[in-house]
């Protein structure tokens, strides 16, 4: 039987234009297109669903983190992936340089555009003296799930290079695990997940949580690189098998267990059982034909199920980041609560920042005698304060998220233990939260504060002005006191004293709320 | 949302457009429902972890349970 990809039929490619700009393509048909600068394949698309149709034809942008680097020379080549037909190739000039472009990160590695259309360092360039140490990487971090009790396997696209072509695949640039669980209610399954993060973390090893039930492991690489496997949990319910993040389709328990092997770069691991219905379930019944352009289509009923049931827990913090990445050399400038909670409570013995951010309070706290204890959920952000107060018994940074209600109510119960009165200080931070979050955060600073005749100072932007503040803060939007006022309420607590400034006294100025809080009534 | 209930003996008259309403009121309370999974593993790993030891009364337990515990929050 010939496959689908030799039923295809051949045909050139009607380039009209290949600039800066982007790719002109003549009329045709629906087809996957991969494109290579000087023979390394750089980008692929399909040219209706990734093109946009106008007068003058189909046009493609350049995806948006490769154009920086179109300013050179180079050969341009368009192929077909599934016959390797060349399609369309000339030497192009981008912009003045006249130099040869070349795609690759600050490391010199090559870089090529993923799935997600991210730059990024892809399998195809890497050796197989690059590639041992990554199977290592998946082999360790499998015997750690199995020490904890999992029978972890490939999953995603790990899976379908190992049982497809018996390699990475190209064009992918990360390796994926994935297990189902004995449990079978989402509960117990994010429990189990709790329990395997404490667990791994016993052994040594550093794990990041990007939902209820899925996980990165970060393993030392032979070469040294950090790199992080995500492990994607699963559990079967009712006859129908739930993978995060984007598989939920009737199934049977014996199509994953007892595990089957597959090989990957010649050394054997774990996959499903049936390779076939797992692969199926994952990207269709057309899972043997490469697609480097490949885009889920999971139904919106999967993603708003899985929404539901374990994400939200991450919300708003790569935009944290990218806003303390930006601001890194801005000079530190102590806030005016931190002053406004030093003169009220001359006899402070702990502050607590909550969003502390670069920990510019914490440190200025620290140094006028009182313990100060620094909390966010961004570590890139408190990072190089940490390291300098390491010694400094009176500074504490702790990560801590807003949005997951172990960390709200472990941390202030640890916390509220610390010598009295304790103040919170909370700084451009409930403008960014939603209702729960700003509910776990009055929830977190009543628990610090209990016992003690503290309060709790907030500041956030009421209105936005033509100054440039809200993104120098990293406020963004105002939020409206009366929206503050009635959660407060709610939290049992009370408004001590409120008020409205502008930050500036030129016209157009931003304002800003201040709230002074306890649970003293 | 909550008003729901007393509507319901009346659905032979509905109009569309309170179809709509209710079903986007429905929608909502189903991801609410959704979100209480996480909120309930997560309160009783924290009774499970912390709680427990607090009623053996173990003083130096506790400080040092309340340290490991939010040692992997990531």
């Amino acid at each position: 039987m010939r496959s689908l990809s030799q039923l295809r039929r051949p045909g050139a490619l009607d380039v009209l234009q290949v600039d800066a700009s982007g790719i002109l393509l003549g009329a045709g048909r629906e087809r996957l297109v991969d494109v290579a600068f000087d023979g390394r394949r750089i980008w692929s698309f399909w040219v209706l669903r990734d093109g946009e149709q106008g007068e003058d034809g189909v046009r493609l942008a350049w995806p948006k983190p490769l154009r920086p680097f179109l300013d050179g020379v180079t050969d341009v080549t368009m192929t077909d992936p599934a016959s390797d037909t060349v399609l369309f190739s000339r030497t192009v000039q981008f912009g003045e340089r006249s130099e040869r472009i070349e795609v690759v990160n600050a490391a010199g590695r090559p870089l090529a555009i993923d799935k997600s259309l991210k730059l990024v360092e892809t399998f195809d360039t890497r050796d197989a003296a690059q590639v041992e140490p990554l199977l290592d990487a998946i082999d360790e971090v499998l015997g750690a799930l199995r020490e904890v009790g999992l029978d972890a396997f490939l999953a995603y696209g790990t899976a379908l290079g190992a049982i497809r072509d018996g390699g990475l695949i190209g064009h992918d640039s990360d390796a994926d695990l994935g297990y189902v669980s004995t449990y079978d209610h989402p509960v117990d399954v994010i429990r189990e997940s709790f329990r395997i993060q404490r667990a791994l973390t016993d052994m040594g090893y550093r794990v990041t949580r990007y939902s209820a039930i899925a996980l990165k492991v970060h393993v030392e690489e032979s070469d040294g690189l950090d790199r992080g496997l995500d492990v994607f949990g699963g559990f079967m319910r009712d006859g129908v098998l739930y993978l995060m993040g984007e598989i939920a389709v009737p199934f049977e328990r014996e199509w994953i267990y007892p595990l089957g092997t597959a090989t990957l770069e010649g050394r054997e691991f774990p996959v499903p059982a049936d390779a076939d219905k797992f692969l199926t379930a994952t990207y269709g019944p057309r899972w043997r034909v490469p697609d480097p352009a490949y885009k889920f289509t999971t139904p919106a009923s999967t993603i708003e199920l899985f929404n539901g049931w374990f994400r939200g827990m991450r919300t708003g913090r790569a935009g944290w980041h990218a806003y303390h990445k930006r601001t890194a050399r801005q000079q530190p400038s102590v806030s005016d609560v931190a002053r406004e909670v030093a003169e009220r409570h001359p006899d402070l013995a702990t502050y607590v920042d909550i969003g502390c951010g670069r920990g510019t309070d914490v440190a200025w706290f620290a140094d006028r005698g009182v313990s100060a204890v620094g909390l966010d959920f961004q570590p890139y952000a408190f990072e190089a304060e940490a390291q300098r107060r390491a010694d400094d018994p009176r500074v504490t940074f702790q990560l801590f998220n807003l949005l997951e209600l172990r960390h709200v109510l472990a941390v202030p119960a640890w916390i509220a233990r610390m010598p009295g009165p304790r103040a919170v200080g909370c700084v451009h931070v409930v403008e960014r939260l939603g209702h729960r979050g700003r509910m776990n955060l009055l929830r977190a600073a009543r628990m610090v504060l209990a016992g003690t005749t503290g309060t709790l100072h907030l500041q956030f932007l009421s209105q936005k002005g033509r100054d440039g503040y809200a993104r120098r803060t990293g406020a963004r939007k105002p939020l409206d006191p009366a929206v503050v006022l009635a959660e407060v309420a709610e939290s049992g607590g009370r408004v001590l004293e409120e008020v409205r400034t502008s930050v500036s006294s030129e016209p157009g100025s931003s304002q800003v709320c201040r709230m002074i809080i306890d649970w003293n009534a | 949302m909550f008003g729901l209930g007393s509507r319901w003996g009346n659905r032979s008259g509905v109009a569309s457009g309170d179809l709509e309403r209710r079903v986007a009121a429905l929608e909502e309370a189903v991801r609410e429902n959704r979100a209480l999974n996480v909120r309930l593993a997560e309160l009783t790993d924290v009774v499970t972890e912390l709680l427990l030891p607090v009623a053996a009364r173990d003083e130096e337990k506790l400080e040092e349970l309340l340290g490991k515990y939010r040692g992997d929050f990531s």
